[in-house]
């Protein structure tokens, strides 16, 4: 409709006061189609931090959960990965316990140390 | 035995080993060698009872990051008395493929047997080296025959490691928590506390019973 400012002017300085006013409205109406348009794509596309937010400490879900969620994107949450296990046997109660427990998948590759304040004498 | 809860604080098993091993309000000798053995230090300290916090001369030792410091049970200068009954587990890392393996199923296994022997009051960690300690509910001579004799007879019936022949009770010493692990080999690391439960304490005639019922179970 109007192909540069000048020419744009000249028809705002023509145009009757109807003409102008249903112009301004056509122009509301594709600038608020641009914005719903540009905040939908925001709220349902997969952050590229969706990924990175999960501390191993921090049980992750539920608060990642609830920001996602606030934004309105709830198919990122669904896709977040499970969190890791708690360590269940972080405190043990007696030193039988600790010495059942020490260590986890004895004969196998996935043996860990489960019990100790610093895995096995602490990195100096 | 419920004991406490996790592994203890730095603070709270620094506090608690100290407190078991020191007979009365006696002074104790702390020995701090660096880990090439170049510095050389002995620390008297005092524990003013109910006081939960590290003496300030052991927290600048420990502070210094470079001190290998043990705690004997017994030293000459010390009043010979003895507060507790010392096992070593020795199971040292070896260096594979660039990185520090420690026999970590055999020092679980060794840690079944301790809890099947009879549960210790307090259990350092030292880089593959673990000290098991049982409190004495009284302290002993340490001119007591019975001394080395539980060391040793302990040692036989849990697969720990004895002293050499010829060694004396000043040669027992436990690793202080936090400060730095002397080994030969190169390996780099702290001592920690995995376990500490300052309620089991034993009398002597306790453990000498545990050591039978393990001879005995051990009988073919």
């Amino acid at each position: 409709m109007m192909g540069n400012r000048s020419a744009a002017e000249r028809w705002l300085r023509t145009a009757s006061v109807e003409d102008a006013q249903r112009v301004l409205r056509r122009v509301q109406e594709r600038f608020q189609e641009q914005a719903d348009e540009l905040i939908g794509r925001a709220a349902t596309a997969r952050p590229a931090a969706a990924v990175l937010p999960f501390s191993r400490r921090n049980g992750p879900r539920i608060d990642t959960a609830a920001v996602y969620a606030a934004r309105g994107a709830r198919a990122v949450v669904e896709d977040a990965p499970a969190p890791p296990a708690p360590r269940a046997t972080a405190r043990p109660r007696s030193f039988a316990q600790l010495a059942r427990e020490y260590y986890s998948g004895a004969g196998s590759d996935s043996g860990q140390v489960v019990i100790g304040t610093s895995a096995r004498g602490g990195a100096r | 035995m419920a004991g406490p809860a996790g592994p203890p604080t730095l603070s709270a098993s620094v506090r608690g080993l100290l407190a078991a091993l020191r007979c009365g309000d006696d002074a104790m000798l702390l020995r701090a060698r660096t880990r090439h053995g170049v510095g050389e230090r002995t620390l008297r300290i005092t524990l003013p009872p109910g006081v939960a916090w590290i003496p300030g001369p052991l927290l600048e030792l420990l502070e210094e990051d470079r001190w290998s410091i043990t705690v004997p049970i017994a030293t000459a200068e010390t009043p010979a008395r003895v507060a507790a009954v010392v096992a070593i587990i020795d199971r040292p890392p070896v260096y594979l493929d660039g990185r520090w393996v420690f026999d970590e199923p055999g020092i679980a296994a060794a840690l079944r047997v301790l809890a099947a022997f009879l549960e210790p009051s307090v259990l350092i960690n030292a880089g593959g080296a673990g000290v098991a300690v049982w409190m004495l509910a009284e302290p002993i001579s340490a001119r007591d025959v019975r001394v080395l004799q539980l060391h040793r007879d302990v040692a036989r019936v849990t697969g720990a490691t004895a002293l050499p022949e010829g060694a004396s009770v000043e040669d027992l010493a436990v690793p202080l928590p936090g400060s730095v692990v002397r080994e030969l080999g190169g390996y780099s690391g702290y001592v920690d506390c995995l376990w500490l439960d300052p309620a089991a304490r034993y009398t002597v005639e306790e453990i000498e019973a545990a050591i039978a019922a393990r001879k005995e179970s051990a009988r073919p």
